[in-house]
């Protein structure tokens, strides 16, 4: 079982670096992969805010 | 079966690293914090691993095309200062020979540290390093709480031999750490089972932290409950969290647990904290003798140097951050690890001041925040362990540069446009 958690660690970190090679330098929604960022505007106010307040032709008229 | 896999595991990464250095800050850091050899228990503990990644890295950064310094701010010139009056003291310690061994691994520590604020330009980069040192800790931290669980709380949690964070104690506080660093990864994975999954590993960290039975960790604990109250939008969610998952595991603990616990409060009677006394008055005495330099890494610590003073006790390790520093390397080198510390605080606040509320500097503002959690964990539980040049810490305080530099740099970049839009013909005044 412990030999079982050493080997998770190593795959753990192996796919960190992986993630970090493949995504280097992506925009927060851009990056892809286990793990994935959240995107920006999704972060504090909460993704469905900053849907409602989006921009529309409508507003205008 | 275990050095096979973690042997050809870091020859095969080194090719990586020549192309990606950043690779190489990633690995560096989990063989420096997770110290992954000393868990092998085989033929690995005699290979220079550590040195064959860092040389690695440095080699991969020189011929590099993002080749640069660290942000010449103010923490980097003081890194710069505590390694120099650090270096220079070695030269003058009691015990050179002894001197020099804590050394090599204090300027590995540095040196990585100051590796990663040059070389984490991005938030993705910075997103991995703190993955890693979360993994490296949470692989003890989820091992500790299945362990204290399933022992039913009657020994200690500790951790790897021969590494800094071999002691029940300095394990606990490291664990401590990292407890923060886990939560802002988990405000920012998109993937949900991930973010449950970091807050169960978190919830067993916490049992790891309380099995340690370190009296330390659980000032630092409060310390961090505390802090955390003040940096959450949810406080009452918050503080049912923590009731929940906190209360049972004291209870659950045997009665061994809770007379160590209540022994902070009969601190005059109590033979170990008595020890910590003497130990914190002898490192004091050193500085005093050996103005301005002190006496070396872990010099106060030795038979020969403490008998000086404390003749027929017991030699004891500083059990002090504060005491460690000024025991081996004088009041200046005190002073420079103190205005380190002070740096810190300063410029994780300045972040959180220039990115609160600016959309898409949010994970800017979180890590900042946590950072600074980490460091009240380190400042309060280390008052009382010898922990003074730890990897956490140092990466914690290096990593602040990037995100400082990240910020100014948004910010800037906004206040740059926002100027044009105002000057146009029929701008609509500003509401805000």
């Amino acid at each position: 079982m412990n030999s079982l958690w050493y080997g998770l660690a190593m795959i753990a970190i192996i796919v960190v670096v992986h993630w970090m090679i493949t995504n280097d330098g992506r925009a927060d929604d851009e990056t892809t992969g286990v793990l994935a960022m959240k995107s920006a505007t999704k972060d504090g106010l909460g993704g469905k805010r900053a849907k409602r307040k989006k921009f529309s032709l409508e507003d205008v008229r | 079966m275990r050095d096979i896999a973690l042997v050809a595991m870091i020859f095969g990464c080194v090719p990586v690293i020549l192309r990606y250095p950043f690779a190489g800050v990633l690995v560096w850091a989990w063989i420096s914090i997770a110290v992954p050899h000393q868990e092998a228990w085989g033929f690995s503990n005699s290979i220079p691993l550590n040195l064959i990644v860092a040389g690695a890295t440095i080699a991969g950064w020189m011929f590099s095309k993002d080749r640069q310094l660290p942000p010449t701010h103010f923490i980097y010139w003081t890194f710069i200062v505590f390694l120099v009056w650090v270096t220079f003291n070695s030269f003058f310690a009691l015990a050179p020979s002894w001197s020099w061994e804590f050394w090599d691994r204090c300027w590995k520590t540095i040196v990585l540290g100051l590796f990663a604020a040059a070389m984490a330009t991005n938030k993705v980069r910075l997103h991995a390093l703190i993955w890693v040192v979360v993994i490296s800790l949470f692989y003890y931290g989820v091992k500790g709480g299945i362990f204290t669980l399933t022992t039913g709380g009657q020994y200690h949690v500790l951790g790897p031999p021969n590494s800094f964070i071999g002691d029940n104690n300095c394990l606990a506080l490291a664990l401590l750490m990292v407890l923060p660093l886990a939560n802002y990864l988990r405000l920012q994975t998109r993937r949900k089972w991930l973010a449950t999954g970091t807050l169960i590993a978190m919830g067993f960290t916490v049992i790891a932290i309380i099995g340690s039975y370190s009296r330390g960790a659980m000032l630092g604990l409060a310390a961090v409950c505390l802090a955390g109250l003040f940096r959450t939008k949810h406080r009452f969610l918050y503080l049912a969290l923590v009731t929940v998952l906190v209360v049972p595991v004291f209870q659950f603990m045997p009665a061994s647990f809770h007379e160590r616990i209540q022994s902070i409060s009969q601190a005059e009677t109590d033979e170990s904290f008595q020890g910590r006394v003497s130990a914190w008055k002898v490192a004091y005495y050193c500085a005093r003798d050996y103005f301005p330099l002190g006496v070396g890494f872990y010099g106060p610590q030795r038979n020969a140097v403490y008998h000086t003073y404390l003749p027929g006790e017991e030699a004891h390790a500083a059990h002090s951050i504060y005491f460690q520093v000024l025991g081996e390397h004088g009041f200046i080198g005190l002073g420079i690890y103190l205005v380190l510390i002070a740096a810190a605080f300063v410029t994780s606040t300045r972040i959180r001041k220039l990115t609160r509320g600016v959309p898409g500097l949010e994970w800017n503002y979180q890590l900042a925040s946590m950072i600074q959690v980490s460091l009240i964990a380190f400042c309060v539980g280390g008052a009382a362990l010898s922990l003074a040049y730890y990897d956490v810490f140092i990466l914690n305080v290096a990593l602040l540069l990037p995100l400082l530099k990240i910020a100014h740099a948004t910010v800037a970049a906004r206040r740059a446009v926002k100027p044009v839009v105002d000057d146009l013909p029929g701008a609509l005044p500003a509401t805000a």
